[in-house]
């Protein structure tokens, strides 16, 4: 039986048993994750009932070619971050479990009102999580600024609800393009929800306090897990459901540049290592949405898919750097990868795929994001993406030869201090970095199967047959 | 100066939203509105089969057997949001006491209690107990249901941690309660995957509507809803009502 649903159900049931088998709920948690990153490679693309009642009387869950690879990173690398922190995560077995059921969710479900139960359930879990690291001020901030996000995503599907009348997502999408009424209010306050946990200018406040203190588990985690799923719902919801036009789409528009641009300016100002990622995740945030809202739903995913990845690596690495260093200041950090290659190869090629260089996935990802942006829109929005591009090179290269390089430029070699410090990071993290590492290099000189994937993926949300891609073999086709 | 502008922004807000609900014709939007042909849908208990009307203490083996339409929808046509939203408690229980964990002396209050209150206390909270109870074993059939039964229990054991100086209820059992009400839960659901064919299908036979034992699994849900509300209400208040002892 391989049902999505398994996927939600087993790690729940699991989480209400660990409280009273305490002793085993490191094993259960295991378990548990497990099972899902077996169950997702078995799961067919069909919508699936819940209850029994077809939908929109009922609740259903969509596995699509939309969601599909999603669902598969996303367990799998659950499960490989718990793996790699297990001594960590103990005392939060349980409100991991609830974690993976609530990703898995956001993911799956095809019901506006049931995504807003999941958004509760992944933020509260996140908040438990996020207490880790011991900001609880900062957690705090979040948990504020998270539930009001939260209502307000609720009080747009409670207007949605009374003028369409469904809650199926389906069903909604249907009804909004031949509906002749356009809810703009209720499209303004569900953007504005979902903004927050996508990081979005003015709505992300709580993501420097929170993300620049966080462990090598929380980092991934926050960083590049959620933040991946909460743009696949966004991705979702305003590319598959609400129909968006006119001045609507230029004014939203406008929010993610801004956020691309500053998010860039502030990771090159940034000078440590996690505030610099933390700032490129909030540009790379502003892409994914300038595109999803630009109809470009095929590259949207493409910059989705490279952001957990790269982003799981960096965040990965520099958590462990600055729990074996004591801090992460990057100008403190010269040489540091000298005397752990295979670390640094990983953390290198992961980076220049981040910033696009020929020969890694990132490139594929960046040139099809300005041949799509060139065709469908206006110079502007392109020319701005161009300039971010560049700045996220610089700041992304000065801090790799920073950390490559002992001595100034030009000092001979026998008047170099060695560096002091020793970069013990164990082997299950090089492990994964280079792993991860090699699936970016790997997939940058075969691109042609994850860009096909990826422009099924955007057919979902939109049908559109002239999406030119850029791939290896044949060029713009 | 703050409060001023934020009173403003929330009547402007308002304003919005009103008239994007109220404008004339706002029902008009889609040309069959969804709004009454679903809820029709659940009053006459016709999503799958055809139903004309329901008649109390009559109609038997309909799709849903719950005489309280809320209920119906709440732990029938769409029961797998219930299970998010005690999901959502049981996170929210999980916070407090990891947050406060270490708390273990129970809060002395200023005020010191008397016979009276005492007394008045106990005779209370063995009715909210029993109205609790009753409130979610009949949440198929009358107003109320798991989570007003579940905060009625937690209430009453407020009022015994108010009334009384060495009161503590025993946690341990609260939270085997809690935790087997979920997992029980989450097996119905499973079960309804095996056994029929959805997860969280009402696999049982629904009965007369309005009888006692009737609607299938809605009231054993109900009644593992209510358990596990009033066992994680109860563990919140327990929390809150303890602090550090001083060393």
């Amino acid at each position: 039986m391989s049902q999505p649903i398994l996927l939600i159900a087993i790690p729940l049931g699991l989480a209400f048993l660990s409280i009273i088998l305490k002793k085993i709920k490191v094993p259960l948690l295991v378990l548990g994750l497990l099972f899902s990153s077996m169950l997702v490679f078995f799961i067919e693309k069909k919508s699936y009932i819940i209850g029994g009642f077809k939908p929109p009387f009922g609740i259903n869950l969509v596995v699509d070619d939309y969601n599909l690879y999603f669902i598969i990173i996303v367990n799998v690398l659950f499960l490989v971050l718990v793996l790699a922190n297990l001594s960590a995560v103990k005392p939060m077995a349980t409100v991991l479990l609830v974690a993976s059921a609530g990703l898995n969710g956001l993911l799956l479900t095809g019901d506006l009102f049931n995504l807003f139960v999941f958004i509760e359930i992944a933020s509260i879990a996140a908040f438990i999580l996020l207490t880790m690291d011991k900001q609880f001020l900062k957690v705090f901030h979040y948990i504020i600024i998270g539930t009001l996000a939260s209502s307000l995503y609720l009080l747009g599907i409670v207007i949605l609800y009374a003028q369409y009348g469904t809650l199926n997502m389906a069903d909604m999408s249907g009804l909004i393009d031949g509906g002749s009424i356009t809810p703009t209010i209720a499209y303004l306050l569900i953007f504005a929800g979902l903004a927050v946990e996508v990081k979005l200018l003015p709505f992300n406040g709580w993501v420097k306090g929170v993300l620049e203190t966080a462990s090598a588990f929380t980092g991934p985690l926050i960083g590049s897990l959620y933040a991946g799923v909460m743009l696949v719902v966004f991705g979702r919801v305003f590319g598959g459901v609400l129909n968006l036009s006119g001045t609507m789409v230029t004014s939203l528009t406008i929010i993610g540049v801004i956020t691309l641009l500053a998010g860039e300016f502030m990771a090159f100002q940034s000078k440590h290592l996690r505030q610099v990622w933390l700032n490129s995740s909030i540009a790379q945030s502003g892409l994914a949405v300038i595109l999803f809202l630009q109809g470009l739903h095929h590259v949207a995913v493409l910059v989705i898919v490279a952001n957990i990845i790269s982003k799981f690596v960096l965040y990965l690495v520099s958590g462990k750097i600055a729990a074996v260093i004591g801090h992460d200041k990057i100008a403190d950090l010269k040489g540091i990868f000298m005397n752990k290659k295979a670390l640094g190869i990983a953390f290198t090629i992961t980076s220049l795929s981040l910033i696009g260089l020929p020969l890694f996935f990132g490139f594929f990802v960046k040139i099809n994001i300005l041949i799509a942006l060139f065709q469908s829109s206006n110079m502007w929005i392109p020319a701005l993406v161009l300039i971010a591009a560049l700045i996220e090179s610089a700041y992304v290269i000065r801090l790799l030869v920073t950390m490559w390089q002992v001595g100034e430029e030009g000092e001979k070699p026998e008047t170099i201090e060695k560096p002091t410090f020793s970069l013990k990071v164990g082997f299950v993290t090089c492990a994964i970095s280079i792993i991860l590492g090699l699936m970016l290099l790997v997939s940058g000189v075969y691109p042609d199967l994850v860009i096909n994937q990826s422009v099924k993926a955007g057919n979902v949300l939109s049908v559109n047959d002239e999406i030119q891609v850029f791939t290896m073999e044949g060029g713009l086709e | 100066m703050k409060r001023i502008v934020s009173i403003l922004l929330v009547v402007v807000l308002g304003y919005f939203v009103y008239t994007s609900l109220y404008v004339d014709g706002f029902d008009m939007a889609v040309s069959d509105n969804r709004q009454t042909s679903i809820s029709d849908a659940y009053i006459t208990k016709s999503v799958t089969s055809e139903n004309e009307s329901v008649t109390y203490m009559e109609s038997t083996d309909l799709e849903n057997g719950s005489a309280n339409i809320v209920t119906a929808i709440v732990t029938d046509y769409r029961s797998f949001d219930t299970l998010g939203e005690v999901t959502v408690l049981f996170l929210a229980s999980i916070g407090v006491s990891m947050v406060l964990a270490g708390f273990t002396k129970k809060y002395q209050f200023k005020m010191k209690t008397n016979r009276i209150l005492k007394t008045g206390a106990r005779l209370v909270v063995g009715l909210a107990l029993v109205l609790g109870v009753y409130m979610f074993t009949h949440g198929h059939l009358s107003p109320g249901g798991g989570f007003p039964g579940g905060s009625i229990i937690g209430a009453s054991i407020l009022m015994m941690y108010l009334s009384e100086e060495n009161f503590r209820a025993r946690m341990a059992s609260f939270k085997w309660m809690e935790s087997l009400a979920g997992t029980v839960y989450v097996l119905i659901g499973i079960i309804g995957l095996f056994v029929a064919t959805y997860f969280l299908e009402n696999f049982l036979p629904t009965g007369t509507v309005g009888a006692l034992v009737s609607a299938g699994i809605i009231p054993i849900v109900y009644i593992l809803i209510g358990l596990k509300v009033g066992s994680e209400v109860s563990g919140i208040i327990d929390q809150f009502l303890t602090e550090e002892v001083a060393s």
